[in-house]
């Protein structure tokens, strides 16, 4: 499979911004489905 | 004549006569790890077998690390990517996700400790590394050695040394490294904020965690389904409670032995020819900036959440969102400790340390798959 990003200085942003912000909203969708187990309590 | 000719050769052929100024330099480095470990008490499960590593692949004509040599078959546990799954296996066994579960806002903190990884991506790229290149020396930021690893063999392994072992110093390093950086950006009055109890987690609960993070994590990010995985099948060997023996050997004995092989193997790469150059300075000083970064981000971003929360949330815990397991929540407990005595923030730290954890993952996750890397 071939990167989609560039091997420049602006690649490397859009790669951090985009990486950074991703992890954010995964970890969040993450701590979402985990608050459901408190049901299973 | 003959004699003397037999005495040159024999001379030629050992160490002493081969030996340059930076196997030197080199051999000191080992030395200094081993008295890191020994004396100052720094991880020295890590930083011994390190330290030897380093030591043994800088006595020259031992033909340890060419091929066949003993260092170079442990060696090939990193390169084919062996060891980082079987640690994992071992630190899922070890690991009790409950204050994570019980506590599941703090995972935040794990997203935004990683902040450093990404600054010294950039940094980097500005110093004229590859973009690949780049995003292994940025993983250093993760503080988490065998997704350092993991990365680094996708996407850079001629610098996988270099990376790795900033990754495993800087993380035997946490007490020196994080502490001043905490007492900086957290007040005092902060410092001493004691947090309420945690929820009880229930077994269930326990047991279906891993089942749905192998499921869930594995379908988003399918290049590190190996480290994910093995983490989470260690940690339902543990929680379920019906195979003891074999999650008290995977966390104790089993887990000690491959970080041995693991940590020698790093050593083992920290030949002269391979590190007495300006990268290698590079890199160290990159990984340093993206620890030092990522405990900031995971600092500010705790001190955020303690506002909105009202005070419920110590600040300190969210330099622990660096991952490294579980150093960091041991010093955010140390440094919380000196202020107010009666505050035991080990448990609470916990949680952003494995939301760390699983940031790391995400963060090279993303990564891989963006760099078209499998």
């Amino acid at each position: 499979m071939q990167g989609i990003i560039p091997d420049t200085l602006s690649g490397a942003l859009v790669l951090s911004a985009f990486d950074f912000v991703a992890c954010f909203f995964v970890l969040w969708f993450f701590g979402l489905i985990i608050n459901l187990l408190k049901r299973l309590g | 004549m003959e004699f003397l000719r037999i005495l040159r050769v024999m001379a030629d052929a050992t160490g002493i006569y081969n030996f340059s100024a930076g196997n030197l330099v080199m051999i000191c480095f080992g030395i200094l790890f081993i008295y890191f470990g020994i004396k100052k008490r720094y991880e020295p499960f890590l930083l011994v077998p390190l330290g030897i590593g380093a030591i043994l692949v800088n006595i020259p004509g031992t033909g340890l690390m060419d091929v066949g040599g003993l260092l170079h078959f442990n060696y090939l546990g990193v390169e084919k990517v062996i060891y980082p799954p079987l640690i994992f296996l071992g630190v899922g066994a070890m690991t009790d996700f409950g204050p994570l579960i019980a506590n599941p806002s703090t995972i935040i903190l794990g997203a935004a400790a990683h902040i450093g990884i990404f600054i010294a991506l950039v940094g980097a790229k500005l110093l004229g590394f590859t973009i690949k290149e780049a995003g292994a020396i940025g993983i250093i930021g993760g503080a988490d050695g065998p997704m350092a690893i993991y990365v680094s063999t996708k996407l850079a392994p001629h610098l996988l040394g270099q990376v790795a072992v900033s990754a495993y110093s800087y993380m035997a390093l946490l007490p020196l490294i994080q502490p001043p950086i905490m007492r900086l950006l957290v007040p005092r009055r902060e410092r001493e904020l004691a947090m309420e109890q945690l929820r009880p987690v229930s077994r269930r609960e326990k047991i279906v965690f891993p089942i749905m993070m192998i499921i869930l994590v594995n379908s988003l990010l399918p290049p590190i389904a190996p480290l994910i995985s093995c983490l989470m099948l260690g940690n339902l060997i543990r929680e379920s409670g019906v195979i003891e023996r074999i999650a008290d050997t995977l966390g104790g004995v089993f887990l000690d032995i491959v970080t041995v092989f693991i940590a020698v193997a790093i050593g083992s790469t920290m030949s002269a020819q391979n590190f007495v150059n300006l990268k290698t300075l590079e890199i160290v000083v990159l990984g340093l900036i993206a620890f030092c970064t990522g405990t900031a981000g995971g600092l500010l971003a705790a001190r955020i959440m303690c506002k909105l929360s009202g005070g419920k949330i110590n600040p300190l815990i969210g330099s622990a969102g660096i991952a490294a397991v579980p150093m960091a929540a041991r010093v955010s407990h140390t440094v919380g400790i000196e202020d107010n005595p009666y505050n035991f923030l080990i448990m609470y730290a916990m949680g952003p340390n494995l939301a760390g954890v699983l940031g790391t993952a995400v963060a090279g996750g993303i990564m891989l798959t963006l760099l078209g890397v499998h």
